[in-house]
């Protein structure tokens, strides 16, 4: 949020934390927005390299949690790895009832000589958690713990 | 006569209101908060449910084994879960441990220093002093502690909390006895705590974090119990340093991880969960067992966290102002986040209770063995933050506060404000401007954060300090006045 909102990406309000509201034509593009979203609040996302990938790999028993997980994952590599992310290409699959996500999230160590550093997200709640699938694709929601 | 004004919520008192047992609930609601508050809650209620702190209080007292009822203080706000502000405590026998109930930032609270400098000793190096203490404390998205941890260490540090960090050099031995619970909660098996969290710590001891923490040079504006204030060894000018923060990426990662595993555990012992953040477990099952043990896990972390920026400030101090680390004394150190099993009088009979303290600090009175001796006579302090603009407070608890909350005090201000509404109405350079004009000085690593917790975001804490004393839940010991704020 140092610039505006991510394409498919709208942030809401809430008193201390943050909303988010992401937008796909699939639940593997709409968890993409979202996570654009998380990082946009950290980093400028334009001033974020693609230089290194890290490979996600999630699953969940709703498309709600899958979200939750996802974004968890990447979060923690921000601690981890020292790794901010800027582009994401992830794919979902269902079977026997598990959703499965697997992709990677490109990104670069945090240099905070040349990244305009914003929030530190603390975590991903399940405070206002959802996913709904519509004619025009999925909509997503979560709140961030800033 | 009791007035209801509405959500079902009465009015008991000037600054007490009630909300009476429906539905699931097992016991009424108690606030403490001025109408304005009350006001601001009620239009919650009535608009988007699930970011309601009065549905959250209802939720609250809906537990199993929840006692007398489910506590909201005057800077009440919703929160994860349970309300920031929310206190719940539980027998442990009938009662749960609820993850909601301790949040993502394990035992966030205050250190606070005291130097022996008064005001206008410090004013001529004062631009120095915040300079050194924005380019020695870590803080920010992507800071590195200088203590670089593997995962044998975090263990140690999981284990002894802040005699870790003085066992390695890191503050004074005095200081433990001036920390809330010595520096270190007993029960902490680092079992319990994951891998990935540990990790997530690696470069994380002793950083500051964004967000509303921060690091504050401030004046002691006015002495408002003298008896008190000498007993903490406050006088009127003196120069303090308020330390904010909390067990970092370990406590947040182990609220992730125990937000999935307690879910599992509600499901099993038929707890229905009315929200995401309130999953628990029976506190004598293993399940809580292991969180009730993550957690301590991740207080001694934040009291590690503190006790070693503590030292960082008293660097500054000596490398700046000339004094001894031995000159600054630590005042007190306290959380805001946190479940502890601690003895409490119900209805006139000795019980032991697992208490909940959301966005809410212990604010023990007379006579508790658990503060510190020097303290013991008046209660031990409680530390409240304010905003970069305005003051924070030195409360403590009091005999009436043992009764109507379980001994437990106001945090800070609580926020008015979104964070998204005050990025829109506030500037960073403009607020750190302002601030400068009204003699503050404002060192940010992120002018963004600083627009988002800019003091206009944030509720008077004049009248949230005005409704804790006037409902004599605490009672003021000293007021403080922000000369230098460094923000993350």
């Amino acid at each position: 949020m140092n610039g505006p909102a991510p394409e498919g990406v709208e942030y809401l309000d809430h008193t201390a934390d943050v909303g988010l509201r992401a937008r796909g034509t699939t639940l593997g593009e709409a968890i993409e927005a979202a996570a654009r979203g998380l990082f946009a609040l950290m980093v400028d996302l334009e001033d974020v390299r693609s230089a290194c990938a890290y490979g996600v790999s999630v699953s969940a028993a709703t498309p709600e949690e899958l979200l939750v997980e996802c974004l968890a994952d990447l979060l923690a590599q921000k601690d981890v790895s020292g790794l901010v992310f800027s582009t994401f290409e992830v794919g979902v699959e269902r079977a026997e009832g598990t959703y499965r996500l697997s992709g990677v999230a490109r990104g670069e160590a945090i240099d905070r000589d040349r990244h305009r550093v914003g929030l530190e997200v603390k975590g991903i709640s399940y405070l206002g958690l959802s996913a709904i699938e519509g004619r025009d694709g999925w909509v997503l929601e979560c709140v961030l713990d800033v | 006569m009791a007035m209801a004004i509405s959500s079902g919520i009465e009015r008991v008192g000037p600054t007490e209101w009630v909300l009476p047992p429906v539905g699931a609930m097992r016991v009424p609601g108690r606030l403490f908060a001025d109408e304005e508050t009350i006001a601001g809650l009620t239009a919650d209620d009535a608009g988007r449910s699930e970011w309601s702190a009065l549905r959250q209080i209802r939720n609250v007292a809906s537990l199993p084994g929840i006692v007398s009822a489910a506590i909201a203080l005057p800077d009440v706000h919703p929160g994860y879960g349970f309300p920031i502000g929310g206190v719940g405590a539980f027998d442990l026998v009938e009662g749960v441990a609820v993850v909601g109930g301790v949040g993502f930032d394990i035992n966030c609270g205050v250190r606070m220093l005291a130097s022996p400098l008064r005001e206008e000793e410090v004013e001529p190096f004062l631009e120095d002093l915040g300079r050194d203490l924005y380019e020695s404390v870590p803080a920010g998205l992507g800071s590195k502690g200088e203590l670089r941890l593997p995962v044998a260490e975090i263990d140690r540090v999981l284990r002894d909390g802040a005699a870790y960090a003085v066992r390695n050099g890191y503050g004074e031995l005095d200081d433990l006895a001036f920390i809330e619970e010595g520096g270190v909660i007993s029960g902490a098996d680092p079992d319990s705590v994951s891998d990935l969290a540990k990790q997530r710590q690696f470069g994380q001891v002793g950083t500051l974090g964004s967000g509303n923490h921060y690091l504050e040079v401030q004046a002691v504006d006015a002495i408002l119990d003298a008896e008190a204030a000498a007993a903490y060894g406050l006088f009127g000018g003196q120069v303090v340093v308020s330390i904010h923060t909390g067990s970092r990426a370990l406590g947040h990662q182990i609220g992730q991880d125990y937000l999935r595993e307690m879910a599992a555990a509600s499901r099993k012992y038929g707890i229905p969960i009315p929200e995401r953040e309130m999953v628990c477990a029976p506190i004598e099952s293993p399940e809580a067992g292991r969180y009730l043990s993550a957690v301590a896990c991740g207080a001694n972390c934040a009291f590690a966290n503190r006790q070693v920026i503590a030292h960082l400030v008293r660097a500054s101090l000596r490398r700046v102002c000339g004094l001894a680390e031995s000159e600054v004394r630590t005042v007190y150190d306290i959380g805001h986040n946190n479940a502890k099993v601690e003895e409490h009088l119900v209805d006139g009979e000795r019980r032991r209770l697992l208490v909940h303290r959301k966005g809410s600090t212990r604010a023990f009175g007379p006579a508790r063995e658990e503060s510190p001796e020097a303290y013991r006579a008046v209660g031990h302090p409680t530390l409240v933050g304010g905003t970069m603009g305005t003051a924070s407070y030195v409360l403590r608890g009091t005999e009436s506060g043992m009764t109507k909350t379980f001994g437990s005090g106001i945090h800070g201000a609580g926020r008015a404000l979104s964070r998204k509404k005050a990025a829109k109405r506030f500037w960073g350079e403009t607020v750190i401007s302002d601030l400068a004009s009204g003699g503050i000085r404002v060192w940010a690593h992120s002018k963004r954060g600083v627009a988002e917790e800019a003091p206009g975001a944030y509720k008077d804490v004049e009248r949230v300090v005005g409704a804790a004393i006037e409902s004599g839940i605490n009672s003021a010991v000293a007021k403080l006045r922000p000369l230098a704020v460094i923000k993350g």
